[in-house]
């Protein structure tokens, strides 16, 4: 997926529609290397991070070996018994997405990864299944037999190392085969269930084994998809399921009946094909994980990436700078013959903001998001969960919202789609609306630039400081998590199981080359697309004279922030992206082009006050526009969006009034 | 020696016992391979959450939860 224009805002919200021919669904455990197997069969490069929830929404490819067979690949889900929304969209799509066949993907542990293959089987008339991660089970010491597989399932099962390639091309094949009928799934359920559902499936036969079992477990979700995508009156089926329901000894505990059957299945199963599984390595976890190290190696681990970011950006953004005055010089000469308003307008107004939000802004991000991205892919998220879980519970918040916490920095936008993987409604909510108070790669390099010049001389210093600005942010996130659980959102936590998968061998050099070049090319495109146009529209309100008067009306409110009218104009200009708030604020300030930021503030008037309150406001401010509409697009409603506009500026006003006042009257 | 999962101290290992509990929590605990039989090891231990591993995997499941689950503690010299 990557943090591309495509995987943020109204486009990933939105459903794709698969393009022609014979569709094979891939479907699959979280951590399988199902999308790592997608993209070896597709040739496409959708970005897969090592850790549950990655994938968000669907997507589509042909295949290589074949390309008549298009394949989807579906969101992980342990299970279609959905709890997510993303997992009801990988039972929807199972169930009623019209493939020809499914692939179960499947990896060592068996147990855990099987019973979605077990599943499947009961959903769709043709199955096959494809275990994956041979070469890691290989190095676990862990043999599986795969024709013994087959045999106990009664479906093809085919081996494959998709990140070496591996295999591949078996999978291919068995996809291209002729659609062969599944037989029934091997799990057995207590007589009573087995009789219910033969009772369903006599009134409504079209429903199948999965969702027959489902109406029993009182999945009223799955009953309305069923209803929908068979075309049944919600009547009728809810008469079927009750005389299903009828037959059972004991309906309150079905669900967990059944769930049980299919694991003990699957762990049946698994003991007779596979050598028994060492114990998970727990070496580095024990220190990551630990109740007194851990934390202060997490506080590490980012104090070391913020350094990079602050040290790596330094050389690069002279040079960039240095690289781009040149050209501006020479598309100034170039560009002589126009009229002086048109060249203005061109050269002062498009190509300077753009020339500063590429050199000021992109080195810093370019470096800060591979190291986040290597992060992710080796799989340290989940212990960053673990650690900080008890903070998260006593906030009323999902264990999960450290997870979408930590994608918020890549990108706000991007962390709240991937709210999704948290099942609970209000959770999920609470999580969309405090996101934005993690600050994002956009906002690190203004952090950055102004820590740099006012307070820090050092880029160990400089990290320090980002570091406490990151803890702030957090803990106020935390804190209005608690007041949006104890008010609007409120209600029971949910139960949470995080799963902590094995640490990954990231590939570096492909991970830094891939999400540096995504990113570059995204921040790139958006400084033309948006940049520009805001630098002309900021150039013709100067030239206006409107651009002074609005920075005059703005000061009052912006001198009680600590800030002033320039500086508060400048944020509500850059709303389209955080980026630009430092280049729309040094065009407000109409310095002489080539100025370098020091200078500009200081002709400014800037103090440290000024600075203090905002880093503050940098921080604790309103979303961007992308993230409010991709929340607008994910809750469904204006109204949480407004809300997420209020909470972060009214914590960032808040503060910088005080942090003012302080100055004023207690400081001389 | 029943217990429920809590119990366990880090470096200690159980058996499942008996019935998960009913919902959301057994049948989520049940997908991630908590069946009646199945050997627990617990890996590390914070306040309010604690990390297990059983069947190769590593899990992780907060107090509330880990409480709900019964076992029977492996004895140190079995």
């Amino acid at each position: 997926m990557g943090l591309t224009r495509s995987s943020t805002g109204s486009a990933a919200a939105g459903e794709r529609s698969a393009p022609d021919g014979r569709l094979v669904v891939l479907c699959g455990s979280p951590n399988v290397g199902k999308s790592t197997l997608f993209n070896r069969l597709t040739g496409l490069r959708q970005h897969t991070g090592n850790w549950s929830g990655k994938t968000v929404g669907c997507a589509y490819g042909r295949c290589r070996g074949d390309r008549e067979i298009v394949l989807a690949d579906a969101p992980g889900a342990p299970s279609l018994r959905a709890v997510s929304g993303e997992e009801a969209r990988t039972r929807d799509i199972v169930c009623f997405g019209g493939a020809e066949r499914v692939c179960a993907v499947c990896a060592v542990p068996l147990a855990r990864t099987l019973p979605l293959a077990l599943m499947a089987m009961e959903a769709h008339g043709c199955v096959c299944v494809c275990v994956n991660m041979l070469d890691e089970a290989e190095k676990l010491g862990v043999k599986c037999d795969l024709e013994k597989l087959s045999e106990l399932l009664g479906v093809p099962v085919c081996g494959v190392s998709a990140a070496s390639g591996e295999g591949a091309d078996a999978v291919a094949a068995m996809f291209s085969g002729a659609a062969e009928e599944t037989p029934r799934s091997p799990v057995r359920y207590p007589d009573d269930i087995e009789r219910a559902v033969g009772e369903i499936l006599a009134a409504e036969p079209r429903l199948g084994r999965f969702l027959a079992l489902s109406l029993l477990r009182g999945d009223t979700d799955a009953a309305e998809s069923a209803a929908r995508g068979l075309g049944i009156p919600p009547d009728e089926l809810e008469r079927a399921a009750a005389a299903g329901r009828a037959l059972l000894s004991d309906p309150g505990s079905a669900d967990a009946r059944i769930a049980a059957a299919v694991s003990r299945t699957a762990l049946e199963i698994e003991r007779a094909v596979c050598s028994e599984p060492p114990a998970p390595d727990w070496r580095l976890d024990r220190v990551l994980t630990h109740p007194v190290l851990g934390l202060p190696c997490m506080l590490g681990l980012l104090a070391l990436v913020l350094w990079l970011t602050a040290a790596g950006a330094n050389v690069p953004s002279e040079w960039l700078a240095a690289a781009l005055g040149y050209v501006g010089g020479a598309l100034s000469s170039a560009l002589a013959f126009l009229p002086e308003w048109a060249h203005s307008a061109l050269i002062d107004g498009m190509w300077e903001t753009s020339a500063r939000v590429a050199s000021v802004m992109l080195p810093p991000m370019a470096i800060f998001f591979p190291l986040f991205a290597l992060l992710e892919d080796v799989g340290y998220l989940p212990r960053v969960a673990f650690c900080l879980d008890g903070a998260f519970a006593r906030a009323g918040a999902s264990g999960r919202q450290a997870l979408t916490m930590c994608m918020g920095f890549g990108c706000n936008a991007a962390g709240v789609v991937g709210c999704r993987i948290i099942g609970s409604e209000r959770e999920r909510l609470a999580a969309v609306l405090t996101n934005a108070f993690v600050p994002c790669n956009g906002r690190f390099p203004a952090l950055i630039a102004v820590t740099s010049l006012f307070f820090a001389r050092s880029a160990a210093s400089v990290a320090a400081a980002l570091c406490a600005l990151v803890l702030l942010g957090s803990a106020l996130s935390l804190v209005y998590t608690r007041v949006l659980t104890a008010t609007v959102l409120r209600g029971l936590p949910s139960s949470f199981v995080l799963e902590l998968p094995p640490y990954r061998r990231a590939d570096p050099l492909g991970v830094v080359v891939r999400s540096a070049v995504d990113r570059t090319a995204f921040v790139f495109a958006r400084a033309v697309k948006v940049a520009a146009p805001a630098g002309l529209l900021i150039w013709a309100l100067t030239r206006l004279g409107v651009l002074g008067a609005l920075s005059s009306a703005l000061d009052p409110a912006g001198r009680v922030l600590g800030l002033d009218g320039a500086i508060l104009l400048s944020f509500v200009l850059a709303l389209p992206a955080n980026e630009l708030v430092l280049p729309i604020l040094l065009l407000c300030l109409s310095v002489p082009a080539g100025t370098d930021l020091a200078g500009a503030l200081a002709m400014a008037g800037w103090t440290g006050e000024t600075a203090l309150c905002f880093l503050i406001f940098m921080l604790l401010h309103p979303p961007c526009a992308t993230t409010l509409l991709t929340i607008k697009s994910e809750t469904g409603s204006w109204k949480w969006a407004a809300l997420a506009f209020v909470l972060p500026l009214s914590a960032g006003a808040g503060l910088c009034a005080a942090v003012h006042f302080v100055y004023e009257h207690i400081i001389i | 020696m029943l217990s429920d999962l809590w119990g366990l101290g880090a470096g200690e290992s159980a058996r499942l016992r008996g019935e998960l509990p009913p919902g959301v929590t057994g049948r989520r605990l049940a997908e991630m391979g908590f069946v009646p039989g199945v050997r627990v090891v617990c890996l590390q231990k914070r306040r309010a959450i604690a990390a297990y591993a059983l069947r190769g995997a590593a899990v992780a499941l907060r107090k509330g939860d880990a409480r709900l689950v019964a076992v029977e503690r492996d004895e140190p010299w079995a």
